[in-house]
């Protein structure tokens, strides 16, 4: 027990030697805590419509102005991070269970079964995440929904991947070797060897694969084919800020930046994450935002060609 | 041809083949599993009961599932799509009109990433040889940032700066070929990013090789060094990644065509999801999914023609 918590006191010492853990775990909070109080503090002034100053510039009432509505921007944007962060994060949760189930199942099937499945999960990812998501919002239509399903389905296929590469690895380690040689079952080894030795990279996969869900669903948004009003997100706020470039650029500024700083935030978090965890990758080049770079999206289809170092 | 080119691309082709094919039942079986009735889709939400029953019929949906399969077949060979739901216009003719701007960001968005994301990580892996750590911590850092920019972001401040502010490129449409400029580098940042990381680590590994250091030590040209190891070596590196970042690039193409208000697939496809127009998100899903399945295979091969080794590989 001791030896656990030692261990969980050098980790939690190196996350916060990461140049830039403790920046994306401030960031994090603070984006949690406007999700919780945002709706309710600026809920009111981000619906409170006012056509007598529609698409107005910044000014001292409405810092960054007000959108074709009246409604102020700044309160609909900081109003809309609640959303904008529960969804991505419940797609992003089924993705996670339904593609480590999936590979893991996979990993564990026949040679036969196992390439087809290998295979199937590979056409999926060469599709890319928006054509996938699109293809599936077909299906179960537009809508708070269907964008979450979507986006879910979309990254499901890099969790099977990234799952039955971990497993497999794992699987051929000598002790598991052993074990299996001496007889444990097939589902000890699983709860016994492998489950703890992925467990931390699928945790930390999840918050690199998070920052694109976030991403692409507010991309999902932005098309129409996502939240839908009287409800808003960033990305639906970003449909009418994109038509209003010359008279309020804010409008359009405003959620876009918020999306990217909370993809970054996830992503950064990620990285110090796996960097506290795994010291290997102290010693090796340094990337501040190596998270970025290996992220499961683009997680190749040839790992021999792959960047390895970063 | 030598029997392990041969083995390779029947082994390819099948790979192709039998996506494709998943492909085409994907977007056939679209139809069957959509809630609500495609037929009232059509027939729109006031028609009676007659009205939703004809369009039933002119679609084909009371035919058994293989009838329907088999005409959704011989359509598609005779490059037939069937009709569009809004305007009864074939989507052939809908796809024929709008795959040119979608094309055009593709081709501009390639060319990014090949004549700028490729020579950027060359320099990279020169510059941040001998343990220039400064310059490595940069120069991750940068592209990490612009791998992590959602292509919207990029698309919208680089509307506001270049289209509006200094109105250098036109804001919206595809009139003219400058239109394409501003949405072909706001969808290939993030691509490219990915791409220059990936050369900048390939091109440190060759020229960190033992018999590389050697070959220097006796004067090996600098031209002979890049030109004969270190860019095939990038290339393949550049190229292992090539069918992802095309299939970036043509997503981000759908949602950044909104931006810059690109009358392409990606806005017909939205639009067509929007109003439930069901025939044309089939042809355009299937067209978007049979460009990026081809360009995967033909890189598969270009890198097999680049780097012999992957013959071997897992494929």
């Amino acid at each position: 027990m001791s030896e656990r918590r030692a261990r969980a006191g050098l980790v939690m010492r190196s996350f916060l030697h990461t140049p830039t853990g403790p920046v994306s775990l401030v960031l994090i909070l603070a984006l949690i805590l406007l999700a919780i109080i945002g709706p309710s503090i600026f809920g009111e002034a981000a619906t409170n419509v006012d056509l007598g100053q529609a698409s107005e510039g910044p000014s001292a009432a409405h810092p960054l102005g007000t959108d074709a509505l009246g409604q102020d921007i700044l309160a609909r944007t900081l109003a809309a991070t609640r959303l904008s962060l529960i969804l991505p994060v419940a797609a992003i949760g089924l993705a996670a269970l339904a593609g480590s189930l999936i590979g893991a199942l996979i990993s564990m099937a026949g040679p036969r079964l196992r390439r087809i499945g290998a295979g199937f999960v590979d056409a999926a990812l060469g599709f890319g995440g928006v054509l996938l998501a699109v293809f599936i919002i077909a299906v179960v239509g537009i809508g708070t929904v269907g964008a979450v399903i979507a986006v879910a389905a979309a990254f499901a296929p890099a969790f099977a991947r990234f799952t039955y590469s971990l497993v497999s690895s794992v699987n051929s380690r000598e002790y598991v070797v052993a074990a299996r040689l001496v007889g444990v079952s097939q589902t000890g080894i699983l709860r016994r060897h492998i489950f703890p030795n992925i467990a931390d990279s699928l945790a930390i996969a999840s918050f690199t694969a998070l920052a694109d869900g976030l991403i692409t669903l507010a991309a999902l948004s932005f098309l129409g084919l996502g939240v839908q009003a009287p409800g808003y997100d960033w990305g639906t706020m970003l449909t009418p800020g994109v038509k209003s470039f010359y008279v309020t650029p804010w409008a359009a500024l405003a959620p876009a930046a918020m999306v990217a700083l909370a993809g970054a935030a996830f992503a950064l978090f990620g990285d110090a994450i796996a960097r506290a965890v795994n010291p290997l990758l102290w010693v090796e080049r340094p990337s501040v935002l190596a998270a970025f770079g290996t992220r499961l999206s683009s997680d190749k289809a040839r790992p021999e060609m792959g960047d390895h170092k970063t | 041809m030598n029997p392990k080119w041969r083995h390779f691309l029947l082994r390819r082709l099948t790979r192709l083949v039998v996506v494709l094919a998943g492909l085409v039942i994907a977007t056939f079986a679209l139809i069957h599993v959509v809630p609500g009735d495609p037929a009232r889709a059509i027939a729109g939400a006031q028609a009676d009961q007659n009205a939703v029953e004809r369009a039933r019929e002119e679609l084909g949906l009371n035919d058994p599932a293989y009838v329907q399969f088999g005409d959704y077949l011989s359509g598609l060979v005779r490059l037939d799509f069937g009709d569009s739901f809004e305007t009864d216009e074939p989507v052939t003719k809908v796809i024929s009109r709008s795959i040119g701007p979608t094309a055009e960001l593709a081709a501009f968005g390639m060319a990014i990433i090949l004549f700028v994301g490729i020579p950027l990580g060359l320099l990279g892996g020169a510059l941040s040889q001998e343990g220039n750590r400064k310059f490595e911590l940069g120069f991750s850092g940068l592209t990490g940032i612009m791998a992590a920019l959602p292509d919207y972001l990029t698309a919208t401040v680089l509307a506001l700066v270049f289209a509006v502010s200094l109105q250098w490129l036109p804001v919206a449409g595809a009139a003219t070929l400058s239109a394409a400029i501003l949405p072909a580098i706001a969808i290939a940042v993030r691509p490219m990013a990915m791409v220059s990381r990936l050369v900048r680590i390939r091109t440190l590994d060759v020229l960190e090789q033992d018999y590389i250091r050697s070959a220097r030590s006796k004067r090996l040209s600098p031209r002979a060094l890049y030109g004969r190891h270190v860019a095939p070596n990038a290339l393949a590196a550049a190229l292992s990644v090539a069918g992802i970042a095309f299939a970036a690039l043509v997503g981000g193409a759908v949602i950044v065509e909104q931006v810059f208000a690109r009358p392409g697939l990606g806005t017909e496809l939205v639009q067509g999801l929007l109003v439930k127009n069901y025939p044309v998100v089939q042809g355009i899903i299937l067209t978007l999914g049979a460009a990026i399945v081809i360009v995967n295979a033909i890189v598969d091969a270009t890198l097999a023609l680049v780097d012999p080794r992957t013959l071997e590989g897992e494929l």
